[in-house]
């Protein structure tokens, strides 16, 4: 497979997991800007990783995703939990993606509907750029100027036409594009000029260049100095996707009618443009369009083409000619030019979208007021401030009056105080103080309303322009080192093979000091021998840890999956679940991470499912009505713990007997002799399942039996406790690294066998009197408790042992809880060794776990005393 | 070859690739009056097109291609130095296209 795929596959699933991760935290914590900017950042990465692969659905959802956060990130949307659910099956969508991409290199055939029907989706959450939406911009939000201020590149012979043109054919939305080429972009193989040329029905276009031009003498012809913009009627997914390798170089604008109108020239007017404003406002009132083109037209040809208020008068025609026949809301955009005229003020289209506008105009506002910068905004601030505003607004009564004003100066001041914005602190007071002075509202409802302009979260930036950051975002995080190295895992694992072998042939040399001393008779050779095995020694240990801990990785891997699972099954359930991670940071082995995944689900599943209640139920047992589920990581000795624990109803022990009465798992008497713990540990028998009714979530009869041996295959163990009512509480023993096995070593029959350390539980010498026959079986006291005793001779069918002694060596074992003990004919020592699995000829002997070489070439066999007994 | 430099008019054939956009400089060092003719040329590459903008020469005729034709006549409008009439001409051409 293309390497480059491959690492975009591996990356872009981290960063799924991480959004994922992100996604959950938002959903309690929906106002974290940390997180919205994270995800963002996350699902921004991933899409322009995607862009060097021909895979349109995928970057097409990704798109749609990206454009959603900005929306959250600009707080015109909230995460809440229909959105966060679409975001989260967007992510499974790429996930499965990702894997299909991973196998067949392509999309699956269905990907171009499913990414279609989730994009539309997902964007329909994404509320419109602006607010006040024009009569005539039905099509299109209309944007502020300033996000297309580049427009007026556009000569304005072509806007004419391009307005003429946009109304005459109904249909298809504007959109304004401005292509920015990389100087560098002929390198690419990119051709600009051509990509242009594929957008379709450009009705405007200019293309000149970005900057000045260099004297010929000093033009580079390899490097692109080009701008392009445009004005198009064409599907903006369309456009989009022409663009699509080059996004960072383009924006992509959607335009309304009245936003082609950019007026330009000299300032300047004169009495005949007075004169004529008089009359275009009465033959605007009477609408009478065709006198008022002529009238228009004559004036043209009496003033100075280059003038501003020529520009209108250009417009006023232009839009008078089609305005009759066109959509209304022109009629609007019609008088707002005469009024600029008349007014001696440039055009503003935003008047001419909301009609008469009240208060302050817009720029007055921002100009009066200047003195402080907002910080982030909170809407509750936000609110306050309204209101106080409203309050200020209702009529009053002359002699409240005084004490109206005192009462909201002083609100807006505490709130200012409370946000530390001693500035307009100082304001709300000057203005307080002066409008008491004149006895009216007037001044301090100025003030507040200004300050609401500046709290009020602008209306997006463009959205290329949050891009574009973002983009500068990546990459400067992208130039810092690189910590993390991504290694083939098959690398690791001949490399820990390689070591295990070299610490298998690092221990013959005491061996061969032996042999030195013993069949050469040089002491001094042997003792350089040690000498040398010593440092050799110290390296191997050293280069053997430090290729454990490449292989060691923190448990949050592997927990990272479960808040998203416990949600999804939370909501499912309809429970109220919260689950506590503990301890990620915990490390073990990556084999044993892996390998312990599906357990654990199990596990889980089993709380949420069995465990913990519904919330009314939790209530009457006097709990609080959400469950808590734990599950928390920590290192005892050479394990790794993993415990999983609820607050939930707990095993019934009473219960669990009848159960498997019912199903003849124990007789009647057995059942009878059944401690409360013992009842409990029932659970672990095959096929047992006390689930009345198998729900999707759990009890498809796959039980605990199946998690116990999964855990067991990793070598690890199982504990359960359960307190009826209170809660049950799982143990996972895992050992930290199953690399390098400790065994301890044990003769019998002048044999060598070795025995996992991890089923030892201790060793003991039993005298022969301490030994009790009951009929074939033997059993011997310890601390209190019998346990069975076997003999290790005799389950190998070997010889039985008939020296003289008094005492026998018993090595006594747990297994699955139970203690056997097994007598062997003396106890050597422990220690590591790199087991090797059977296989072959050998690979279906039963009771052997696998072999190992011994320092002095010898092949010890590692008994599965599971097996064996 | 796409462009066929014959003294002071360079001739460009079909499809101008980005290749010819060093030869086509050098060209128009040399000349102290350079002539292009697009007539015949169906693909001109943005870095030819950028050096035809950026250094004037007098485009004898435009090309055909309806895109290339109203890009030529936008920027040779906007870098008009001796060449207004051409200009008028061309818009009023590409307005009826």
């Amino acid at each position: 497979m293309n390497p480059l795929l491959t690492q975009f596959i591996t990356e872009a699933g981290d960063l799924v997991e991480s959004a994922d991760e992100n996604l959950l935290k938002l959903e309690r914590n929906p106002h974290d800007d940390d997180l919205i900017n994270a995800l963002f950042r996350a699902v921004h990465t991933i899409k322009g990783a995607a862009g060097l692969f021909d895979i349109p659905a995928f970057i097409r959802l990704v798109h749609a995703g990206e454009d959603l956060l900005v929306a959250a990130r600009d707080h015109r949307l909230l995460l809440d939990p229909a959105v966060t659910d679409l975001l989260l099956e967007a992510m499974d969508r790429i996930r499965d993606w990702l894997a299909a991409l991973g196998e067949t290199e392509r999309l699956p055939d269905d990907a171009f509907e499913i990414g279609r029907t989730l994009a539309d989706k997902l964007r329909a959450f994404i509320p419109p750029e602006n607010g006040p939406t024009s009569a005539i911009a039905s099509d299109a939000p209309g944007p502020g100027s300033d996000q297309i201020g580049w427009l007026i590149r556009i000569g304005e012979e072509q806007l004419l036409a391009a307005f003429s043109a946009a109304v005459a054919e109904n249909g298809g939305s504007l959109l304004a594009v401005s292509y920015v080429p990389d100087p560098q972009c002929f390198f690419n193989g990119e051709d600009p000029l051509h990509l242009v040329g594929m957008v379709p029905d450009i009705l405007a276009l200019h293309v000149g260049a970005n900057g000045d031009w260099l004297p010929s003498d000093l033009i580079d012809p390899y490097t692109c100095n080009l701008v392009f913009t445009l004005v198009c009627r064409a599907a903006r997914a369309e456009v989009e996707h022409l663009f699509r390798y080059v996004p960072d170089q383009v924006m992509i604008v959607p335009l309304s009618l009245d936003a082609l109108i950019l007026p330009r020239g000299r300032a300047d007017g004169g009495p005949v443009v007075d004169d004529f404003a008089v009359t275009a406002a009465r033959l605007c009132d009477r609408n009478d369009q065709a006198g008022l083109v002529q009238a228009a037209e004559a004036l043209l040809g009496l003033i100075d083409p280059g003038l501003y208020t020529a520009s209108i008068v250009r417009w006023i025609t232009a839009v008078a000619r089609v305005s009759a026949v066109a959509k209304p809301g022109l009629a609007g955009v019609l008088a707002e030019l005469v009024r600029s005229l008349a007014e001696h003020r440039p055009f503003d289209v935003n008047r001419s979208r909301s009609g008469t506008m009240p208060g302050l105009p817009p720029s007055a506002v921002s100009h009066h007021h200047t003195g402080f910068v907002a910080p982030t905004v909170d809407p509750l601030f936000l609110r306050i401030l309204q209101e106080q505003r409203n309050i200020l607004g209702l009529p009053c009564a002359s002699p409240e009056l005084a004490g109206r004003i005192a009462s909201v100066g002083r609100t807006v001041a505490c709130l200012f105080a409370s946000t530390g914005q001693d500035e307009a602190l100082a304001e709300v007071a000057a203005a307080s103080d002066s409008a008491l002075l004149i006895r009216s509202v007037q001044p301090l409802a100025q003030t507040l309303d200004a300050m609401i302009a500046v709290h009020t979260p602008s209306v997006a930036p463009a959205a290329v322009e949050v891009l574009a950051a973002a983009i500068a975002e990546g990459v400067t995080r992208e130039h810092g080192p690189t910590r993390t190295l991504r290694v083939d895992r098959s690398k690791i694992d001949l490399l820990m093979n390689l070591i295990g072998e070299l610490v298998v042939a690092k221990n013959s040399l005491p061996f061969l000091a032996r042999r030195a001393e013993e069949v050469h008779g040089s002491r001094e050779m042997a003792r350089e021998i040690k000498d040398q095995f010593a440092v050799v020694d110290r390296l191997a240990q050293e280069m053997q840890n430090a290729i454990m801990q490449v292989r060691m990785l923190p448990v949050a891997q592997m927990f990272q999956r479960f808040p998203r699972l416990v949600r999804d099954l939370a909501r499912k359930l309809g429970k109220q679940v919260d689950l506590v991670l503990e301890g990620e940071n915990t490390e073990a082995d990556k084999n044993v991470i892996e390998g312990l995944g599906d357990p654990l689900v199990h596990l889980i599943r089993n709380s949420l499912d069995h465990g913990i209640e519904p919330s009314d139920e939790r209530i009457a047992a006097g709990k609080p009505a959400t469950g808590t589920i734990r599950l928390a990581a920590c290192q005892e000795g050479d394990c790794v713990v993993i415990e999983i624990s609820d607050d939930g109803r707990g095993i019934d022990p009473q219960h669990m007997k009848a159960k498997a009465l019912e199903k003849r798992m124990v007789d009647v008497e057995k059942a009878a002799t059944l401690t409360d713990d013992e009842a409990v540990q029932l659970i672990f028998m095959p096929g047992f399942s006390t689930a009345a009714a198998i729900t999707d979530v759990s009890g498809r009869g796959v039980g605990m039996d199946v998690v116990r041996t999964a855990v067991e295959r990793e070598g690890g163990r199982l504990t359960l406790n359960s307190r009826c009512g209170l809660g049950t509480t799982c143990r996972l023993y895992l050992p930290l690294s199953m690399a390098v096995t400790r065994v301890m070593m044990v003769e019998t029959a002048g044999q060598l066998f070795g025995v996992p350390m991890e089923v030892i539980a201790e060793t003991v010498r039993v005298p022969f009197t301490a030994l009790r026959r009951i009929k074939a079986a033997e059993t011997t006291v310890l601390r209190g408790s019998i346990i069975p005793v076997l003999r290790l001779r005799r389950l190998l069918g070997l010889p039985d042992d008939d020296r003289e002694r008094d005492s026998e060596a018993v090595m006594v074992v747990r297994l699955s809880n139970q203690m056997v003990g097994v007598v062997i004919d003396q106890f050597r020592e422990g220690i590591d060794i790199i087991l090797k699995p059977l296989d072959g000829v050998v690979g279906n002997l039963s009771g052997y776990a696998g072999t190992a070489i011994l320092g002095d070439g010898r092949i010890l066999l590692v008994l599965n005393m599971r097996e064996i007994l | 070859m796409p462009i066929l430099y014959g003294g002071e008019i360079a001739q460009f054939l079909d499809v101008c690739a980005v290749d010819e956009a060093l030869d086509f400089i050098e060209w128009l060092r040399g000349q102290s009056r350079p002539k292009i003719d697009l007539e015949s040329c169906t693909h001109l590459h943005t870095a030819l097109f950028q050096l035809i903008v950026a250094m004037q020469p007098e485009i004898n005729s435009l090309p055909g291609n309806p895109f290339l034709f109203r890009c030529l006549s936008e920027a040779a409008r906007i870098y008009p130095p001796a060449q207004k009439c051409l200009v008028s001409e061309s818009v009023s051409r590409g307005g009826d296209s």
